[in-house]
């Protein structure tokens, strides 16, 4: 994406004045990466574009709450393209085997070198915090984070009852947490 | 009691995704009247967006966006804008010279005038949801108007005799005992010459009508503590029919 974060500032600015003009160049620059976390979530298109519209139907709305001194502005418009997207999915499983299916097509491994040296500095440090995670409890990480698979979901990917995924979840987490404070 | 742990493990969860649908509903509305909480989300939040880089990019259809203009045509937009219509800084302002003027002979406060002046003409006797509030610098001049929808939640703040000052912004502020000992914030207002909009948290319009509002001047990007840590004007809610 070539929109500075300062630029996408200065779009939600005049966005939350109803300015349209702001708000269309909003999404041109964002669109594309949005689509692409809500696609990954709820799998079928059809449904992926009808979430995407009532995402910057809301962006549109709210765009007054974003604060720049709170989050960055990427941040702010994923948070609310993932929230929409998991609460359409919650209301919606268990996914249909089709659905279920469409998931393996999605990479969620360990980056490669090359995608490693195309990664900002944030990103980085939490691949290598990610890393530092036994291999299936990084995978877990990304897989509920990426494509919205609930604790069941990963039990039965991982032929784990739904407690140890809660107790590997938590335990990654924590050691996710403290590896980036470090 | 939920210790700090506890509070962070389910804040990492919700920001992961794996809650049930009833723990998410449940956090969501929690989030609103707890701070920690709403920090510790915030926190995850920024921890783990840089995963969404893996998601990689998607096009939909080419359309999509007229769909979208034409939603956003017929949603918020219209209502603010009708609201922004009606207001004329330059006829408010000669409005504020006669409200002095009866201020000063006390015939009425300045508050329930100003309401007057700006909604009067144009609420409809129906309306019994949109309450205003007059935000004062040393009680000589309107310097905001708060204008709001206590079912949609709606807000609209216009600036009536506020400067613009370098280097810093206006935070709006709600404060309430249903919401807890400190003020939260409301969000920035950006644009001192323009109305600002802003959609409230799931406040009941019991605690908006009792809460009272207040504007900070604070640092770019707003105040650094998450508390007022400007000089600050305040103002309640009134009825736009009296």
């Amino acid at each position: 994406m070539l929109t500075t974060p300062a630029e996408l500032n200065r779009l939600l600015a005049r966005t939350a004045r109803g300015d349209e003009d702001a708000f269309a160049r909003l999404y041109s620059a964002t669109h594309l990466k949005l689509f692409g976390i809500v696609l990954r979530i709820l799998r079928r298109r059809e449904l992926a574009v009808e979430v995407l519209q009532e995402v910057y139907i809301r962006i549109w709305e709210r765009a007054g709450d974003f604060e720049a001194g709170r989050a960055s502005p990427i941040t702010w418009l994923a948070v609310i393209a993932r929230n929409r997207a998991l609460d359409e999915a919650r209301r919606r499983t268990p996914r249909t085997a089709d659905e279920a299916d469409a998931a393996e097509e999605v990479a969620d491994g360990s980056p490669s070198a090359l995608e490693r040296m195309e990664m900002d500095d944030d990103l980085r440090r939490l691949e290598d915090c990610l890393g530092g995670l036994d291999g299936q409890r990084g995978t877990a990480v990304r897989l509920a984070y990426l494509q919205g698979l609930t604790r069941q979901e990963l039990a039965e990917r991982f032929g784990q009852p739904v407690g140890t995924i809660k107790s590997w979840l938590h335990r990654s987490l924590k050691q996710l947490k403290d590896c980036l404070e470090s | 009691m939920t210790s700090s742990d506890d509070i962070d493990m389910v804040a990492a969860e919700f920001v992961l995704g794996t809650l049930d649908p009833r723990e998410r509903a449940e956090l969501n509305a929690r989030r609103e009247n707890e701070p920690a909480l709403d920090a510790a989300i915030r926190a995850w939040e920024r921890r783990l967006t840089p995963l969404t880089a893996h998601a990689g990019e998607a096009v939909p259809r080419a359309d999509l966006f007229d769909d979208i203009r034409r939603r956003i045509a017929g949603k918020a937009a219209p209502r603010l804008v009708a609201a922004n219509e009606n207001f004329d800084p330059r006829a408010l302002q000669k409005r504020i010279v006669r409200w002095r003027a009866a201020a000063i002979t006390g015939f009425a406060s300045a508050a329930v005038l100003a309401a007057l002046m700006v909604f009067g003409q144009t609420t409809r006797p129906s309306d019994e949801r949109r309450f205003v509030a007059v935000f004062q610098k040393d009680d000589r001049q309107p310097a905001f108007l708060l204008s709001i929808d206590l079912e949609t939640r709606e807000l609209v703040i216009r600036p009536v005799a506020a400067d613009p000052q370098p280097g810093k912004t206006y935070q709006l502020w709600i404060k309430a005992d249903a919401i807890g000992p400190a003020p939260k914030s409301l969000g920035l207002l950006e644009a001192i010459s323009s109305p600002t909009r802003k959609h409230l948290p799931d406040i009941d319009p019991q605690v908006l009508k009792a809460a009272l509002f207040g504007i900070s001047v604070e640092p770019e990007g707003g105040s650094p503590t998450g508390q007022p840590t400007g000089p600050a004007i305040h103002g309640k809610l009134l009825p736009t029919r009296l």
